[in-house]
């Protein structure tokens, strides 16, 4: 393999391998009275054998850089917590909170996996953010 | 040759804007006396190229057709929502509850392509009507 080709699938998979944390917001009159807006927060990221973290989207959403190497920040309670300040922000509570999280092995060919070497996880919350002192239900 | 590959590739990396309804007979009652009329599932896939690049997106405002928007993202939460509230006026309910939202990636040849899946669901009520005195 020449240097070129080195450099460019190198770069390549700095690209592709990357991490995002995100902070969705959406609000429509469907959500009916007293629910201000549906919420999800995401993160991924990269990790070398399931638990050395390699890259993942950075929780410090104000930072000029979208992601953070060798930090293990695809965690629920990191997501739970941006969650929060949300709703504190909008003086709002949550309500219908849903969790999920899942595992994808980068490295999976014709239904022969090589197990847990390249991993990318990846947790969500989506929520209502319900004013305070209305009703939702 | 490369026709056939460039048909094949727009033919299987298209999106998709599915949604599934299910009757909502069987549910009691809400505490508030709203009374469920559906229950309903939106779903919207897409795919990317390295992850940032859209490639091709579901039609949010044609669901369950085969109908695709190339180059765009469509894949967003606020226009699960507005699916959501389009089912809500074809159903002739007055608002959703419960409504929750997941997001799902996965990648083909090694990480080049990347498919996101994002489905919302939810219980369509209708409100009672209210008698005055």
């Amino acid at each position: 393999m020449s240097a070129k080709t080195a450099a460019m699938a190198l770069a390549a998979a700095m690209l592709a391998l990357d991490g995002c944390f995100t902070v969705e917001e959406a609000s429509t009159s469907a959500l009916g009275r007293g629910v201000k807006k549906h919420v999800m927060v995401e993160n991924y990221g990269w990790y070398l054998f399931g638990c050395v973290p390699i890259v993942c989207g950075n929780e410090n959403l104000a930072s000029w850089c979208p992601f953070s190497l060798f930090c293990d920040e695809v965690k629920m309670p990191i997501a739970y917590s941006k969650l929060e300040e949300l709703a504190e922000r909008e003086g709002c509570k949550i309500a219908d909170l849903h969790i999920d999280d899942d595992n994808e092995v980068l490295f999976n060919a014709y239904y022969v996996t090589i197990p847990w070497v390249v991993v990318c996880k990846d947790v969500s919350i989506s929520a209502n953010l319900v004013e305070t002192g209305g009703g939702g239900k | 040759m490369k026709a056939v590959v460039m048909c094949l590739a727009a033919v299987l990396l298209d999106g998709c804007a599915t949604v599934v309804r299910v009757e909502a007979e069987s549910c009691s009652p809400l505490v508030d006396g709203a009374v469920p009329v559906k229950t309903v599932q939106v779903m919207n896939t897409n795919w990317r190229l390295l992850s940032f690049m859209p490639l091709a997106s579901g039609d949010p405002e044609n669901p369950n057709r085969c109908t695709c928007l190339w180059f765009r993202n469509t894949v967003t939460l606020q226009s699960q929502l507005d699916m959501l509230a389009e089912e809500i006026r074809r159903a002739g309910a007055t608002r959703a509850v419960r409504v929750t939202s997941d997001v799902n990636k996965e990648r083909a040849l090694f990480f080049l392509f990347l498919r996101e899946k994002m489905r919302t669901s939810a219980m369509l009520v209708r409100d009672p009507v209210k008698v005055e005195p």
